[in-house]
């Protein structure tokens, strides 16, 4: 098939063009329409449409309609036989496109080409979109207008269109907040921290827009909040473990100190006693009348030393208490071993003993069957019973008196009075020959050697008593190296520094805050703190301890954002509890019981009555804050208070109260009505 | 110059020069004129269907004077026997004593035959004319004799005079390329039919063309391309007249009984590149099939009993057909 010969190119760039404008134009029609869909549901509270967003749809899709125009194929045949069709060339075109080559071709193809030249593309495809552009014009100017309806308060009432602007410009103002708070900031932000930044934005947006009434808006800024505060405490989280990374690089530092003094670890595991270890020592002291020796060293040395676990009797007692201690301990030792190497007897010569002493023991069948018998006689013809009888009677080692009595007991006769009482000795003693059991027991007393189990009490007590003596013996390099460390003014220093930011990040963490002098000083305390210890423990430490400070002021840096965010919605905190309210005594945000004035101090209302002591027991959060910042409430109290207490009156009548507050409500709408 | 446009120029000239020499004796009908020489063109044969006093026969025999070519008419009555067209085997002396069977040739053996009033002969004979439109031969007493060529039959036919005729059969209906009514003239056209019969100058017909030219007339035809969407129109158009057919408009589904045969698309296509040509062009239009469609397909329809009622035509059913195709034939370029 040939399609050569005609130049159909200037017909393709014209329907390419007529095709780009009218995709241009369905494009703009489309993107008007969609802001028209979403100014309107943004004027009905479903979404947030603004003129950038707005103008970048319609643009979209406008560019994108002119594009699918434009690069929409154009099959030369198509465009062929379209003008044929337009030009009334009586299918030339699309014939000359489509037939072999011949000499008849050549001369359809002349004869094709001959009419092509005259003719002018934009007189073969003239503009037929008016429709498609005025269309597109239309939704444009309907675009138009329901955005500014959207944006505008046409329609609202008076108080509406008020609270509309103020909350407009409170967005105005938590826009700042996050600007400030969280953009402009040279601090790195956290994941969470970004994410606040993102609801705070989400936020402003939603109160611009007016989309919120006052008390949703508080609640939801109570919610930021919370966020912000478990930023904030993330960050001290965070400021700890630098702290605790500083702390290990200090104890480091400290440990090769104590090394060089001339301690080793392990002597100083032997200071930290157990509690038989030091009830041992206690026992010595008091032996020797020695009382606790005074403190020498403070805590921060100690834990600096790894030492915060020793006996302080250890560290704070004299060389000469050490030395009689030691010598008493040295004997108590000597005769524990002595103890525990005497006797001939050998284990299974015990053993022995002990099993002779089992058989003579009564076996609760035999003292069953006794009883029934002594209870009565007639139950001694019993097989079983006379069965366990026989058995005790035949016992090598039975007493003759107890063999008796258990014979007449068998024979059915009359018992006499010494078998009776024979046999309730025995029942009483638990054992049929009360002479031999003694003999054993005195057997075991006088020549048995200790049981396995006094031996590995004795053992443990040797062994505490050689541990005790260890921790008496590493005492005296203890103190010289605690001695020592005190008087090192640098090392003295870090811990300072270390106990004055941990100190911080614990106040901040329990809700404090960090004044900028504090922030200067403990800045200095870092700076001094690192002066004098060897370079690699400086850079670790500037590096951890500005790190924890930095969390920390980064922490403080959110409360603060939240802070002038709750100003700017009209909420006030009031205290150094964190943002949002008070702070019950776990920390949690109290919500409930937070009446707040734009001084900044709880107020209270005119409600008398039971507080809500526990959470989660009402279905609906109570917000009350003032209605603006630093004025009064917007609305006249004389307008609302018919209409709020008509709902009262309908709360009580349905049942939606209380029986016990109903009085109280009546009574507060009455105290109310009395005031105008 | 190439060849195509030396062929079609000589064409268009030739068959101008032909319509010119008949226009000189026929005054005005010029569509019948026209169809009657694209007939000739096509190499088919033609219905002409109107009044007595037309000038049917006229026109004919006029058309054979120019062209040169035999001329024969034969006036179908019912008791006309197909003998009495294609001849017949008479008994014949050898001159030695002897007598054989000879053919004499009937005056089917022309170039042109007018077969006047065709629907007053019986069936039988009409068929005898069967053969010779299709294959341009008849068979007489076992013996095959070829009909010369070009071979063109014009039928004429009454339309008003129902009583004592026989409607053609179908199968010879498909065989006539073209049905031409032929209309009644205009008020200026009889006038000027007055004047040149009654008067004392009698117009004298020139040979313009000769057996050879028809015969090449006919091969230029084929040589002009169709493009794939001028094929589908055309087949659309033939299509449409079945009722059956997904193109069928709403009236040939209701008033057709039988639509067009194949034979209607070949002679629509070949009819359409003769108007093609004679319009100075060298590709088969869309405006061409239209143009020919009328007569192309208009004694292909069968109407069924419901269209007789309603008095509807094959030719409604026609031009319905073409504007259903109208309607599907859209621009490839949505602009």
């Amino acid at each position: 098939m040939s399609n050569t010969g005609l130049e159909l190119t200037r017909f393709e760039k014209r329907v390419r063009r007529l095709r780009a404008t009218q995709g241009a134009a369905m494009g703009a029609s489309i993107g008007g329409l969609a802001v028209v869909a979403w100014a309107l549901a943004d004027r009905f509270g479903s979404a947030y449409v603004t003129w950038p967003a707005a103008t970048a749809v319609v643009g979209g899709l406008t560019l994108a309609g002119a594009a699918a125009g434009w690069f929409w194929r154009v099959s030369p045949l198509d465009l062929a036989r379209s003008i044929d069709r337009r030009a009334g060339l009586k299918n030339r075109l699309g014939t000359a496109m489509s037939t072999p080559e011949s000499a008849w071709a050549d001369a359809q193809r002349a004869d094709a080409e001959r009419k092509l030249e005259g003719l002018d593309p934009q007189t073969v495809f003239p503009w037929s979109g008016n429709r498609v552009l005025t269309g597109a014009l239309c939704a444009l100017i309907l675009a138009g207008g329901a955005y500014a309806w959207a944006r505008s308060d046409f329609g609202m009432s008076a108080a509406e269109k008020q609270e509309r602007a103020e909350l407009a410009s409170r967005a105005e103002e938590v826009r700042r907040v996050a600007k400030e708070g969280l953009e402009n900031t040279p601090r790195e932000l956290s994941a969470m921290e970004k994410d606040l930044r993102t609801d705070i934005e989400s936020f402003a947006k939603e109160l611009e827009r007016g989309k919120l009434d006052r008390e949703q808006a508080l609640v939801k800024a109570n919610e930021l909040a919370k966020q912000a505060e478990t930023a904030a405490q993330d960050r001290f989280s965070a400021a700890g473990r630098d702290l605790d990374e500083a702390g290990e690089t200090l104890r480091e530092a400290q440990g090769r100190a104590i090394e060089a003094a001339g301690l080793k670890k392990e002597q100083v595991e032997d200071l930290n006693l157990d509690s038989n270890q030091k009830e041992l020592l206690g026992r010595l002291m008091e032996a020797e009348k020695f009382e606790n020796p005074p403190s020498r060293f403070n805590e921060q040395t100690k834990q600096a030393a790894g030492m915060q676990n020793a006996d302080d009797r250890l560290l704070n007692m004299s060389d000469s208490q050490r030395q009689q201690l030691q010598q008493r301990l040295q004997q108590q030792m000597n005769q524990l071993q002595q103890q525990m190497q005497s006797g001939g007897m050998t284990p299974e010569q015990r053993q022995q003993i002990e099993q002779r002493q089992q058989q003579l023991q009564m076996t609760p069948e035999q003292r069953q069957a006794l009883e029934q018998a002594m209870q009565n006689p007639a139950a001694a013809q019993d097989p079983a019973v006379r069965e366990q009888l026989e058995q005790m009677a035949q016992q090598p080692d039975v007493s003759p008196a107890m063999k008796e009595a258990l014979e007449a007991l068998m024979n059915n006769q009359a018992l006499q009075d010494a078998a009776q009482e024979m046999m309730r000795e025995a029942l009483e003693q638990g054992n049929l020959n009360p002479q031999v059991m003694e003999q054993l027991a005195e057997q075991l007393q006088q020549q048995g050697a200790p049981t396995p189990e006094q031996q590995q009490q004795m053992q443990q007590q040797l062994e505490q008593m050689q541990q005790l003596m260890q921790g008496l013996q590493n005492s005296q390099a203890a103190q010289q190296a605690l001695q020592q460390m005190m008087n090192n003014p640098e090392m003295q220093e870090a811990m300072r520094a270390m106990s004055e930011l941990r100190q911080a990040q614990q106040q901040m963490q329990q809700g404090g805050q960090m004044s900028q002098e504090q922030q200067q000083q403990l800045q200095q305390s870092i700076e001094q703190a690192i002066e004098g210890l060897d370079p690699q423990t400086q850079a670790q430490l500037q590096r951890q301890m500005q790190g924890a400070l930095q969390q920390m002021m980064a922490g403080q840096a959110n409360r603060e954002t939240i802070q002038q965010l709750m100003n700017a919605v009209g909420m006030p905190q009031q205290n150094a509890n964190g943002p949002g309210g008070q702070r019950d005594p776990n920390g949690k945000l109290n919500l409930r019981d937070t009446p707040v004035e734009p001084g900044g101090q709880g107020v209270r209302t005119g409600v008398t009555g039971e507080r809500r002591e526990l959470d989660g027991t009402e279905q609906s959060i109570e917000v009350r804050a003032p209605a603006k910042l630093g004025q009064g409430p917007s609305v006249p109290y004389e307008q609302v208070l018919p209409q709020y207490r008509q709902n009262a009156d309908k709360a009580v009548s349905g049942n939606k109260v209380p029986k016990q507050h109903r009085e109280r409500v009546k009574k507060y709408f009455d105290s109310l009505q009395k005031k105008p | 110059m190439n060849t195509g446009v030396e062929a079609a120029t000589w064409f268009r000239e030739t068959l101008g020069r032909v319509r010119e020499e008949v226009g000189r004796v026929i005054a005005g009908q010029d569509d019948v004129v026209e169809g009657v020489l694209v007939g000739l063109a096509a190499g088919g044969h033609v219905l002409l269907e109107g009044m007595p006093g037309l000038g049917k026969t006229l026109l004919v025999r006029t058309l054979g004077e120019a062209l040169g070519l035999g001329f024969a008419r034969v006036q179908f009555t019912p008791d006309l026997m197909p003998a009495d067209i294609t001849g017949t085997q008479i008994l014949q002396d050898t001159g030695d004593g002897r007598r054989e069977l000879a053919f004499r040739r009937g005056p089917i053996f022309t170039n042109l035959l007018l077969a006047d009033e065709i629907n007053r002969a019986t069936p039988k004979t009409q068929s005898a004319l069967l053969e010779a439109m299709q294959e341009r031969s008849v068979t007489v007493g076992g013996e095959r004799h070829q009909l010369d060529d070009p071979f063109l039959v014009m039928a004429t036919q009454n339309p008003v005079e129902q009583e004592g005729t026989y409607p053609l059969p179908e199968a010879q209906l498909d065989r006539f390329f073209f049905k031409i009514q032929v209309g009644f003239p205009s008020r200026d056209t009889l006038g000027e039919i007055v004047k040149r019969t009654t008067g004392t100058a009698q117009a004298e017909v020139k040979q313009v063309a000769n057996k050879e030219d028809v015969l090449r007339l006919r091969s230029i035809v084929r040589e002009v391309p169709v493009a794939e969407d001028v094929m589908q129109y055309a087949l659309s158009l033939v299509l449409g007249t079945h009722p059956d057919a997904p193109e069928a408009s709403d009236d040939t589904k209701k008033y057709v009984r039988y639509g067009s045969s194949p034979r209607g698309a070949q002679a629509l296509v070949t009819a359409g590149k003769v108007y093609a040509l004679m319009d100075g062009r060298y590709n088969l239009a869309v405006d061409d099939l239209k143009k020919a469609a009328l007569p192309v397909l208009r004694h292909r329809i069968l109407l069924n009993f419901e269209a007789e009622a309603d008095g509807v035509s094959e030719d409604r059913i026609v031009k319905g057909v073409l504007l259903d195709a109208d309607l599907r034939d859209k621009d490839p370029l949505r602009v």
